[in-house]
């Protein structure tokens, strides 16, 4: 059992095949929308500055600026393009900001080594400085491009030759990606080899100090040896447990995520001593295979969608209660024998741990494994388990599972609309299966791919907290190359979206108010997932008011020392603070739909933790992106055309 | 005038066929230049009702902040009218695609600092639709004909206002447009560059192509110009031919090529017989500065619009 800090994955990933439909829709909704609300405010603005010619200004311009979309020219937007990268790479500030980058490859060296892990902080380190650092340069960038344009006229002598305003706006977006795309593809690189370089580090190990370890065992050659145990030397402030077992096979144990080959020297006098190679295994992308859904049982061993919630700070967890029959089940589908070629698959979880009762918190809170046949309800107790807090267990499923006991019969119970319990399976299990006592994993338990794995928390009065992500098989590892590379394609997704937003706010207005509005969109969507909260009300789950307690509510229930339960009284002041609450929330509602999912775009903490980003993640950000630019673009496009840029 | 009926009818009925081509019409254009809060900051442009005709090179005159600006940035569509319309080869001036056949120079050469003359010329080549090949041919053309090529290696933002002058002028001329639109082609030339400008000017309308040019060197323009326009606080006080708007007309002006001096006594003495009195013997003419200043003169005694007083058959309409 191996334990690894886990990832803090706070939301369910979306999966691309089930995701893409809905998502369409919603953007087809959202557009329909934006064009109704966008036709109205221009015809508005028309009809006020034109009075009675508004409207011919208005239809001139619908009917122009769609003809112009579909009369658009890939060579004039590859030279504004060109424009736009000459000028961006011409600015002293990209170069100053790649400088900066590369600067922060060397100070990452002086990044605390002595820390649990430290892979995870020099990745986070250079990752999120280039994410930050890049992300502003573009907002700057942007905001200075078309209005310095405007302001100095060089958009006269362009604008007077056969291009379209959709064509600025599209070039502009395209150079500026260029321009991020060589910065991120230097830093992809270059980065590797620093954090290779920077995170070396090897241990010595001195024999005299290694101490037998159990009794001596006979060899198959007859001599007798005895296995050694000690540690290596420290460096870094850590040192890893060694083993050299009875035939003389070292190996040290994982500390600080990583641990050490060793190889065995042997010198001319027939002295033996031990070589550690640099760290291994924490610069890897695991790949997760996630179950299809997680479901539950409560206490009474009935079948809900979701566990009880215990008030905790992760609502999207659920919890189980100990010493019950609650249990959470993963049902994984499509899983095929020739995905896993080893002798075992590895399982690996990250279950919050909720303690009623403190007891002894150094050592954590018992629970047990189980693999059941969905068909049939054949069912084994895999491994009984001790859960710590923010930790991920690995754990090993074998493939030929040898059990003498724990063989159980278990049918799931489903309460029926009609109030009637509905068994399944319903037919009884051949007893014959239960008395068996070696059974194969993909012929006993799989069937058509499918499996159910339950987890259940064996002690009463303590909770597991868990969540579809928080239980996944690990089919192989993949290159960390190609994931850092990944890592940085989120940052990229993130910089194309801003780029979108920062060209689009600066078709309508000046530098100062595109840097502060970009860098607006830029924060909120970091926060995306916090704004979404608000505006579903997870963040007060408990609050049963309709108006689920707005900002202005909690700071009234604040001043007043009043609990989120207990009602407000109806007076003047609170009906008028929901009021307002009331438009907030619309309007945070309104802004959670058009800020950008940042947060979601970025996928440091896949790689810094290790983990593959899957092709599926990828391919929903690259969507959502390309949703976002879509009517950025044809917004922009709106607006300069509209606009007499020579007023 | 039977002219100008046909030719409206020709923009309104689209066909092009008529001989004397429209190439730019305006209608009771106006303009007014309001705030961010829609209040009216200056009345630009005032009713401007005017055509130009294919093949011919246009004058638009007047002092500082009469509107000649103003009119070339409604021409082009970089503004939009308060009120009126615009035509540009029989298009709304906020049609993109006229800008195909059109070249401007504006008042001053807004180009990119960062860019070369040859990577300037390029960029512009590359929003006109023309193949790679020609392309360079036209780009190279260009910067030797505005005399450029010891520096067409050198950052625009090196240049002297003379060489950002020609620079300018070369990206108008960089798609071989049908209408050109010089505003103040002249400021910052020295006087070969001044010379040159013109000599290209008129090169240009000899290949049938239309300009339209704004200017303050009047003599630039007596030089140069078939027809002009007098604005002045936002409205046209004159319109017509610069040769008959030059002529005097209770002077007659008899011109006679190698007059001998037994001629000229006999004729001095037919004109005593009438009781004439000569005014002057040589050649008769008038500085387009003096009728430049006596329009000004006169507007500022007499406001209101003075348009089409004589000269090119447009008097009908007063
Ligand atoms: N962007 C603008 N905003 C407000 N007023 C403007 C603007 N541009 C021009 N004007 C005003 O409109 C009037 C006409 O200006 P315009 O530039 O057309 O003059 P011009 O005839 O070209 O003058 P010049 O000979 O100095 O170039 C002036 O009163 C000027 O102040
Ligand atoms: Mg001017």
């Amino acid at each position: 059992m191996v334990e690894v800090t886990g990832m803090p994955i706070e939301t369910d990933l979306p999966e691309f095949s089930t995701w893409i439909l809905p998502a369409l829709e919603r953007w087809l909704l959202a557009g329909l929308g934006l064009l109704t609300l966008c036709c109205f405010v221009g015809l508005l603005w028309c009809l006020l500055l034109y009075r009675r010619h508004g409207w011919r200004r208005f239809g001139d311009l619908l009917v122009g600026g769609f003809l112009d979309l579909v009369r658009v020219n890939g060579r004039r937007i590859g030279a504004l393009a060109w424009l736009t990268v000459k000028e961006a790479l011409g600015r002293r500030v990209t170069v100053v900001v790649l400088i900066f980058l590369l600067g922060l490859l060397f100070a990452g060296w002086f990044l605390d080594p002595a820390s649990t892990e430290p892979h995870r902080l020099y990745l986070n380190f250079v990752l999120g400085t280039t994410n930050y650092l890049v992300l502003l340069l573009m907002v700057f960038l942007t905001a200075f491009r078309l209005p310095s344009d405007i302001q100095n006229k060089t958009i006269y002598t362009v604008l007077t030759k056969p291009v379209r305003t959709v064509e600025i706006v599209t070039g502009q977006v395209l150079g500026f990606i260029v321009v991020g795309s060589i910065l991120l593809g230097i830093m992809w690189i270059v980065s590797y080899p620093f954090v290779v370089r920077g995170l070396y580090h090897t241990h010595q190990v001195n024999v005299d100090e290694l101490r037998p370890l159990g009794e001596p065992v006979t060899l198959p050659d007859g001599t007798t040896a005895t296995a050694l145990q000690g540690w290596t030397a420290s460096t870094w402030q850590h040192r890893h447990r060694f083993f050299v077992d009875a035939n003389g096979n070292p190996r040290v144990d994982r500390e600080r995520g990583h641990y050490h080959n060793v190889t065995v020297v042997r010198s001319a006098d027939g002295k033996t001593s031990y070589v550690l190679g640099g760290p291994e295994g924490q610069l890897v992308a695991r790949v997760p295979v996630y179950a299809k859904k997680l479901t539950f049982r409560d206490r009474g061993g009935l079948d809900t969608e979701k566990g009880i919630s215990v008030g905790d700070e992760w609502i999207y967890r659920s919890y189980i209660e100990g010493g019950t029959e609650a249990a959470g089940i993963w049902t994984f589908e499509n899983l095929r024998p020739e995905d896993f070629p080893g002798d075992t698959i590895p399982v690996e979880m990250n279950i919050g741990v909720f303690r009623t009762h403190k007891g002894d918190i150094e050592r954590g809170i018992l629970g047990s494994l189980l693999i059941r046949n969905p068909e049939n309800g054949l069912t084994v107790e895999l491994q009984v388990f001790e859960s710590k807090e923010f930790s991920i267990l690995e754990l090993q499923i074998p493939k030929t599972i040898r059990k003498f006991s724990s063989v159980r019969f278990v049918q799931r119970r489903a309460k029926a609309p009609d109030g009637s319990i509905q068994y399944s399976p319903a037919q009884p299990l051949n007893p014959e299966l239960l008395s068996r006592t070696e059974f194969d994993l993909f012929k006993d338990f799989v069937v058509d791919g499918k499996v159910e794995v339950w987890l259940q928390c064996l002690e009463s009065g303590q909770y597991f907290g868990m969540a579809k992500p928080d239980l996944y098989i690990r089919a192989g590892n993949r290159s960390f190359f190609a994931n850092l590379f990944k890592g940085y394609l989120g940052i990229w997704l993130q910089m194309v979206v801003l780029v979108g937003f920062g060209v689009t706010l600066s078709t309508f207005l000046g530098t100062p108010v595109t840097l502060v509005s970009t860098l607006g969109v830029m924060i909120a969507g970091m926060a995306h997932q916090f704004m979404v909260q608000i505006v579903t009300g997870e963040l007060y789950p408990e609050v049963e008011t309709p108006w689920r307690g707005g900002p202005l509510e909690s700071l009234i229930r604040l001043v007043l020392q009043e609990g989120v339960m207990t009602d407000l009284p109806q007076t003047a002041g609170t009906v008028i603070a929901r009021a307002v609450d009331v438009v907030f929330l619309l309007w945070m509602d309104l802004m959670a739909q058009i800020i950008p999912p940042m947060e979601r775009l970025s996928l440091i903490n896949f790689v810094s933790y290790g983990y593959d980003v899957s092709l599926s993640l990828l391919a929903v950000n690259a969507i959502t992106v390309v949703g976002y630019l879509i009517p950025l673009v044809i917004v922009g496009h709106f607006f300069l055309r509209s606009r007499e840029v020579a007023a | 005038m039977s002219e100008k009926q046909v030719s409206v009818a020709t923009v309104e009925t689209g066909t092009t066929k008529s001989a004397p081509e429209v190439v730019i019409e305006t209608r009771t254009l106006s303009k007014v230049y309001r705030d961010f809060w829609g209040r009216t900051k200056v009345q630009a442009l005032k009713a401007l009702d005017l055509q130009i005709f294919r093949g011919e090179v246009f004058g638009l005159l007047g002092p500082n902040g009469s509107g000649k600006t103003t009119t070339m940035k409604l021409l082009l569509g970089l503004l939009f009218p308060t009120s009126g319309e615009v035509y540009v080869f029989g298009r709304p001036a906020t049609d993109v695609s006229k800008n195909e056949r059109i070249g401007y120079l504006p008042e001053e050469s807004y180009l990119y600092r960062f860019l070369n003359a040859e990577e300037t010329l390029d960029f512009y080549a590359r929003l006109f639709s023309m193949p790679r090949s020609v392309r360079r041919q036209r780009v190279a053309d260009l910067i030797e004909m505005v005399g450029l090529t010891w520096a067409k290696r050198r950052p625009l933002k090196e240049y002297s206002k003379g060489m950002t002058r020609r620079i300018g002028l070369a990206q108008a001329l960089i798609n071989d447009p049908d209408l050109i639109l010089l505003d103040e082609p002249t400021s910052g030339l020295d006087p070969i560059g001044t010379r040159e400008m013109k000599d290209l000017i008129l090169r240009l309308r000899d290949q049938g192509k239309t300009i339209v040019m704004c200017s303050h060197l009047l003599a630039d323009v007596q030089d140069v110009c078939d027809r002009i326009g007098i604005l002045y606080q936002g409205e046209l006080k004159e319109l017509g031919r610069v040769d008959q708007l030059l002529a005097l007309k209770d002077i007659t002006e008899i011109r006679v090529p190698r007059m001998s001096p037994d001629a000229e006594q006999e004729v001095k003495a037919v004109l005593r017989k009438h009781g004439l009195e000569v005014l002057a013997w040589g050649n008769p003419t008038t500085t387009l500065e003096d009728l430049f200043l006596r329009i000004i003169r006169e507007s500022e005694e007499h406001p209101g619009l003075r348009v089409h007083g004589r000269g090119d058959g447009h008097a009908d309409r007063n």
